[in-house]
């Protein structure tokens, strides 16, 4: 019995303990997002100054970011200078993969950078800034809209990690 | 590291990989064309080479010439969309990239170039020591005298000035002369005399030398004098009415001079009418006349204010 119970109460934790993970990847969410949205203000600024290219631009960025982000850009910048690939969209992507920044973020958001980075290399300097400013704005509504969800899919997460593990534990039992 | 280190390394993989299979002398490529639906052209020890199927070459497409302007762009083409519109963009080194396609026009100006299908590819080379044959020329006691320098494209009058700044900025001498240096300002409109790259010359244009770069020349002139107050004022191509009156604007200022401009004789010259006037009035003192028919950069002959040889290397 005393086996029993200590085993109830390991699932019970460890389900607890994953409800709990995956409600504070929602919070992380938002935190990265909103890095994400002062490396683009930082961005946009570079852009409107110097309008340099985006080695320099991701460089100059980079200085400013820390975490995910200056890794992301710094693996990124460093793609772009070997020039192995003439597929700049493609290099966001394997970026990306690189670093894991995909299991960082919610996949909608991750795709939608990408399509920032599929942009930006082929116009000129006022539809670049344009399409910076759309992006800022939709990471903005997406900061919004996460922290409004947030508290609610925090606490679905945790109950439902313990009703998990009670439901394992009745399912053993 | 070559050279053309550099431009290899802004081409499509499949460009390059068939300029270096196919020429053996790389190191002294002097131009490279890529047209659409063509094999490619290499100019190399003063002799043209088709890259024809039976040298590994191929034809180029489209894309081949799309990928080409994205990388040589840095993948950025917002950053160099006034270079385009102009028609080149300057690579690390110094090496231009010249475009020519379908242009875009906006209020009959022309605001970009699409359908990029002809590029040619012209190596930089720095070669110290080119003006030492021609500096002795340049002097009035302490004084130096304005010069233009006068070739056709593509006859050495970039190096050429390069060098004469590099010398008069560090101080020269010989058994004869010797010349202590002075401060020069370059305005490097197309990035060629100093190939600055994030500001830095990457080459060697002298300890005393301050660089406008990517700036007109008209513009460059006036805030280099007011700004660094050069005594030397060095300039590449002369061209429209407001680079003339911006070199004159900096002779009447007290500086001297050295420009160079397109052209295969100092009659060729006279009979353009922006620079008749400067010419009539003796405002330069020296013209330095290149020719490229024994060798690239030859100096052909040193003329005074008069128009008199005083140095003929024919």
């Amino acid at each position: 019995m005393g086996i029993k119970i200590v085993g109830a109460v390991m699932i019970i934790s460890a389900t607890t303990m994953i409800g709990m993970i995956l409600g504070d990847r929602a919070r992380d969410c938002i935190k990265s997002l909103e890095s994400l949205k002062r490396l683009l203000v930082i961005m946009r600024g570079e852009l409107v100054y110097q309008a340099p290219p985006i080695k320099e631009l991701l460089e100059y960025v980079i200085e400013y970011s820390d975490g995910k982000w200056c890794e992301y850009f710094g693996v990124l910048a460093e793609l772009i200078n070997q020039n192995e690939d003439n597929d700049i969209e493609r290099l966001w992507e394997v970026a990306g993969k690189k670093t894991g920044l995909s299991q960082h973020m919610y996949y909608e958001d991750y795709r939608r950078l990408l399509r920032f980075g599929k942009d930006i290399g082929n116009c000129d300097v006022d539809s670049l800034l344009k399409r910076t400013d759309l992006y800022i704005e939709n990471v903005d509504i997406r900061i919004n809209e996460l922290g409004r969800e947030v508290k609610d899919r925090v606490k679905l997460c945790r109950v439902l990690g313990i009703a998990f593990g009670a439901f394992i534990t009745i399912l053993i039992i | 590291m070559r050279n053309i280190d550099e431009v290899l390394k802004v081409l499509p993989k499949c460009i390059s990989s068939v300029i270096e299979n196919g020429i053996n002398s790389i190191d002294r490529i002097k131009e490279i064309r890529l047209r659409v639906n063509r094999w490619i052209v290499v100019n190399c020890d003063e002799r043209e080479i088709v890259l024809t199927e039976k040298l590994g070459g191929i034809r180029l497409t489209v894309e081949n010439l799309r990928d080409c302007v994205k990388s040589v762009s840095e993948y950025s083409i917002y950053a160099y969309e006034d270079n385009i519109s102009q028609g080149f963009i300057t690579i690390k080194g110094g090496h231009r990239i010249g475009f020519s396609g379908k242009v875009n026009k906006e209020a009959g100006k022309i605001k970009s170039i699409r359908n990029i299908t002809f590029i040619n590819i012209r190596i930089a080379r720095e070669i110290k020591g080119c003006a030492d044959g021609i500096l002795p020329y340049l002097f009035d006691g302490e004084r130096i005298l304005n010069t233009i320098i006068i070739s056709p494209p593509g006859g050495g009058k970039t190096t050429l000035l390069r060098d004469v700044t590099r010398q008069l900025s560090d101080g020269w001498g010989n058994e004869k002369q010797c010349q202590q240096g002075l401060s020069v300002g370059v305005v490097d409109e197309r990035s060629e005399i100093c190939a600055c790259y994030r500001g830095i010359p990457q080459n060697d244009v002298g300890l005393r030398t301050d660089v406008y770069d990517n700036c007109s020349k008209a513009e460059g002139i006036y805030r280099l004098i007011r700004s660094m107050s050069p005594k030397v004022v060095a300039v590449d191509e002369l061209g429209t009415k407001e680079d003339v009156v911006a070199v004159r604007y900096a002779i009447v200022s007290g500086c001297a001079v050295i420009a160079t401009v397109h052209g295969s004789s100092v009659e060729d010259i006279c009979n353009n009418h922006l620079l008749f006037e400067m010419i009539d009035r003796s405002l330069f003192q020296r013209y330095v006349l290149l020719t490229d028919k024994c060798r690239t950069g030859h100096v052909c002959e040193i003329r005074d204010a008069d128009r008199g040889v005083i140095f003929d290397g024919n």
